[in-house]
């Protein structure tokens, strides 16, 4: 475990993309964590105050990046944003994670018809276009904070759940699984207790790469409407309000955007660097200067 | 190199059974979920009269499975609700919008297929170098970019500050109207051409060029990253190596030998990135003002025009089926592993 | 048949450059092939014997880095220019461990076979066909023009074996490098490859460089063996001197090893330990944690290699004082 976790920093010291990701997703963590603790103006981050007077005022030191139609500050509720994006985004793999392993590992170890059919169910979801069975449950439910994250979930846990498939039914043949039906265990013992922890750590590496993807997903279902509802400051929704004022005050949708941009960069840049170090294949390459063609 | 027809049916059935599955999927979207349907299919402002022949006309008083079977009846003769917004049967509003959103997506797509691909191999052939660390910062910063808010951000800067293109829309109305133009297939750049009218070609042209643009930022970005992978996967196979050995010069292992082994995933995955454009349609086309189906989705989203909303993602999702069937076709062609 | 010395290899040095460091492959090698001999390299996996393999017929991975010099019909290889190094690609020539990953999985064997004698020989397609068929009549394969369309899953392991030596005979080697050739196949297979490499030998007057970790197939194909373990050369000698009187204890131990067929049943001995570190191997003899005649005041410099015999070679310091 601390060998993996040196392997991981000599890594990124090689790959200073990497350690941009890195720096990223764990100083966005951690202003999601204090978010509410340090709003200067906490009324105006969870939409609570109306003031006419300050209304659409461009960005200055008082108000960084400017204030919104109710006269808001915009800075304050991207802030505050953060946690409810970031809130999202774990949500939504979280839920995936709940559905598509338990499907994935019992299409895997069990086989068979019910293995087949599983496995059916899961590429008739991967059969729509991404997002758009998301577009269509979030329409089915309505607006809410859970119901967006379910309704992204229900259209991702596929992917999961097909990942599963594939370890378990490579490590359904190996001799512990066996040696744990000979002594005797159950099925459902062996599926979760010896089955299940040896597939776990590609699919759970994954979906922590994934939370940028899920934001990514969700702010796209908030600005069409059927996400989150107002006042939450989350991001997708916080462009989706400067939408028909963006002429005149750009400032209200383009810095809640110019967040979600940084994140998911993070996200995916952290991303990279993991999926070179689990691939046996390119870490050899890593090392390399340059390939000599 | 023949694919056999053994393939060529099982991929077909396979196809039915997604389109099946779609079906299911809205089915129970619309149908289970709900706890009223009536309201979903006649609307939220509907009389106690439309209530009662909505009632009537999903057949709620028979068992699921009669419902189910009068559903795909009425789905497969293009009987898909009326939309309450535009008060028109859902598949003809549909129908009127293919054309706008084709004209977007193809170009957007086609825009994203041929940067994207060879640029991710360019940089798979730089492995490690300055321009590949570039082209893949600058792809993955793509991948990482909201459609909606570049959509929103460049038709701001470039279209209403700076004036270098047009903000919205397909065509200029004054134009058709002094010139006389009309659309026959519903593809301007075509029926414009046809009609040998060269300023709205070049009008249409122009509009089209900076949604295009924007939405094929981030299928482009995919491409690329896949090519990019792909082909330094391949780059990494024995039979690289061996044909080294043998004397075959590099210029022929890498572009005859490495593209062909990469191309055929790349081709592969073209699905995807094309699913990623149909719905990155939805959120441009409404930014754009672009009447196509995603803008009707759109409106209808914003409206809570359940039927649009449901007939849109049914059309879609079949659509996209059609194109995996595709791509999964050539790649067979391709690819003789696959082809039994 | 002999014509003195055709490859030499001095003081070959080869490193890795990976993540997890900089493995020391191949250390200090020295090593001279006769014209027309067959040579072989016996060693355990990770003994750097393939790496040897690779840097003679010019495929080391791309991030390796060689020193030293291969000195080929009094050219250093290891010197060339890419331009230069495309022309003696094919002279020496190679066949790998696993067949169904030698060719490319979308192209016919056919088609591989023509890129090569095209780009080799200046001729034209049609030409190149004649050839390639003759090639798979010469490696023993049945129904040539089958094969030729067949792509590289719809053949057998030893087919495509067969198949993959067509292909490095394809280029006219004088010198054919087989790296474990037959560890894929079953033994059937495994023989059948064997006796047609050393067929083919004998008919195309080939210098063959065996690798192998198996000391029976040594015995079979080669009449001069080379002993490598951690990256270094051990011992030197021809077979069955090597076999039958091996000078280093790693030889020694690695004989014992080998089941047999002949002799009463008997405990099959192994070699207690593990290989050295790559990374960081020892300066001094590389064997020496694993060796019984190791002492506590063993001396850890470098070991020399020792001439012991007319074309014997050993690297162990019990040997320094026969003849320095």
């Amino acid at each position: 475990m601390i060998a993996m976790f040196k392997q991981y920093l000599n890594a990124m010291r090689r790959n200073p993309m990497g350690l941009i990701g890195l720096i990223i997703v764990s100083s966005f963590v951690v202003m999601g964590l204090l978010a509410p603790y340090i709003l200067t103006r906490p009324e105006d981050a969870w939409g609570l105050t109306y003031d006419v007077g300050k209304r659409f005022k461009p960005p200055s030191l008082e108000h960084l990046f400017g204030t919104d139609e109710c006269g808001r500050d915009v800075f304050n509720r991207v802030l505050l944003g953060t946690r409810f994006s970031l809130m999202v985004g774990v949500g939504v793999v979280a839920l995936s994670l709940a559905i598509g392993i338990p499907i994935g590992l019992a299409a895997g170890y069990v086989g068979g018809k019910l293995g087949t059919a599983l496995m059916r169910v899961t590429d008739m979801f991967l059969a729509f276009p991404p997002l758009l069975l998301a577009i269509a449950l979030a329409a089915t439910f309505g607006r809410g904070l859970f119901n967006t994250m379910l309704a992204l979930s229900l259209s991702w846990w596929p992917w999961y759940s097909r990942l599963i498939y594939i370890q378990a039914s490579s490590v359904k043949s190996m001799p512990f699984v066996d040696a744990a039906k000979v002594v005797g265990l159950s099925e459902l013992r062996i599926m979760f207790r010896h089955v299940l922890p040896n597939v776990l750590t590609p699919v759970i590496t994954q979906a922590t790469l994934d939370i940028g993807s899920a934001i990514l997903e969700a702010s796209a279902l908030s600005f069409l409407g059927i996400g989150v509802p107002p006042p939450i400051p989350e991001w997708g929704l916080l462009v989706s309000s400067g939408w028909q004022t963006v002429s005149r005050a750009w400032w209200i949708s383009f810095f809640p955007g110019l967040f979600i941009v940084v994140t998911v960069l993070g996200f995916n840049l952290l991303g990279d660097v993991v999926k070179e170090l689990m691939d046996p294949r390119l870490r050899n390459l890593m090392a390399m200067r340059r390939m000599r063609l | 190199m023949p694919i056999s027809r053994g393939y060529v049916a099982k991929r077909l059935m396979l196809s039915a059974l997604v389109i099946l599955g779609v079906l299911a999927i809205a089915f129970i979207m619309t149908r289970i979920i709900p706890a009223r349907p009536e309201f979903l299919w006649a609307g939220p402002h509907a009389t106690e009269e439309q209530l009662k022949m909505a009632r009537e006309k999903l057949r709620l008083d028979r068992p699921i499975y009669i419902q189910l079977c009068y559903y795909l009846i009425d789905f497969f003769r293009g009987d898909w609700g009326i939309s309450w917004r535009t008060r028109l049967p859902v598949l003809n509003d549909l129908l009127t919008a293919l054309p706008a959103t084709l004209e977007l997506v193809i170009a957007a797509f086609l825009l994203a297929s041929i940067v994207g691909i060879p640029l991710g191999i360019y940089s798979a052939l730089n492995y490690g170098g300055l321009r590949d660390q570039v082209i893949k910062f600058v792809t993955v910063l793509g991948a990482s970019t909201p459609v909606f808010w570049i959509a929103l951000v460049l038709q701001t800067a470039l279209g209403v500050w700076a004036g270098i293109l047009p903000a919205g829309k397909r065509v200029d109305d004054y134009l058709v109207y002094v010139t006389g133009f009309k659309p026959i297939t519903g593809f301007y750049i075509i029926d414009s051409l046809i009609q040998g009218n060269i300023p709205v070609f070049l009008d249409v042209l122009k509009r089209l060029l900076l949604p295009a643009f924007v939405l094929s930022i981030y299928p482009l970005s995919l491409s690329a990253r896949m090519s990019r992978s792909l082909m330094i996967e391949v780059l990494n196979e024995n039979f690289i190596r061996s044909l080294e050995v043998w004397g075959v010069p590099q210029r022929e292992i890498l572009f005859k030998y490495a593209l062909r082994n990469a191309i055929a995933p790349v081709i592969a995955s073209l699905g995807l990135s094309f699913g990623y454009t149909l719905v990155g349609a939805f959120m441009v086309e409404l930014i754009f003002v672009w009447p196509g189906l995603g803008y009707y989705a759109g409106m209808a989203l914003l409206s809570y025009d359940y039927p649009a909303v449901i007939g849109v993602v049914v059309l879609v999702a079949i659509f996209y089926s059609a194109i995996n069937l595709v791509v999964d076709l050539v790649h067979a062609w391709l690819d003789p592993r696959v082809r039994l | 048949m002999s014509g003195g010395s055709l490859l030499k290899v001095l003081g070959l040095t080869i490193n890795y450059y990976t993540l997890e460091g900089v493995v020391k492959a191949v250390r200090n090698a020295s090593l001279c092939v006769n014209r027309g001999e067959s040579i072989c390299i016996v060693g355990e996996s990770g003994s750097g014997k393939s790496t040897l393999g690779l840097a003679i017929s010019l495929s080391l991975p791309r991030n390796a880095v060689a020193e030293g010099s291969i000195i080929y019909e009094g050219v250093d290889l290891l010197k060339l220019n890419p331009l230069e190094r495309q022309k003696y690609r094919g002279e020496i020539s190679m066949v790998f461990q696993d067949p169904a990953t030698t060719f490319s999985p979308l192209f016919t064997i056919g088609e591989h076979l023509i890129d090569i004698l095209r780009h080799r020989f200046r001729v034209s397609r049609d030409e190149a066909v004649v050839r390639a068929r003759e090639l798979l009549r010469k490696v023993q394969l049945p129904d040539q023009d089958r094969v030729l369309r067949a792509y590289p899953h719809e053949l057998s392991g030893g087919m495509l074996q067969r198949a993959a030596i067509a292909a490095a005979l394809a280029t006219d080697p004088k010198v054919l490098v087989a790296d474990e050739p037959t560890t894929m196949l079953d033994v059937t297979t495994q023989s059948q490859i064997l006796e047609l490499i050393k067929v083919l030998k004998r008919e195309l007057d080939l210098t063959l460089l065996f690798i192998t970790h198996n000391l029976g197939i040594a015995s079979e194909v080669c009449n001069r063996t080379a002993v490598m373990y951690a990256g270094v050369i051990v011992e030197e000698g021809s077979t069955d001197e090597v076999l039958l009187n091996p000078l280093h204890p790693y030889t020694a131990k690695l004989v014992k090893a080998v089941p047999s067929l002949t002799k009463r049943r008997e405990r099959l001995s192994h070699i207690p330990g593990m290989l050295p570190d790559l990374r960081n191997p020892p300066a001094g003899c590389p064997f020496a944690e694993r060796c019984e005649f190791t002492t506590h005041y063993f001396d850890y410099s470098p070991v020399k290699h020792v001439e012991a015999g007319p074309g014997r070679r050993v690297a162990c310091i019990l040997y320094s004082g026969v003849k320095a």
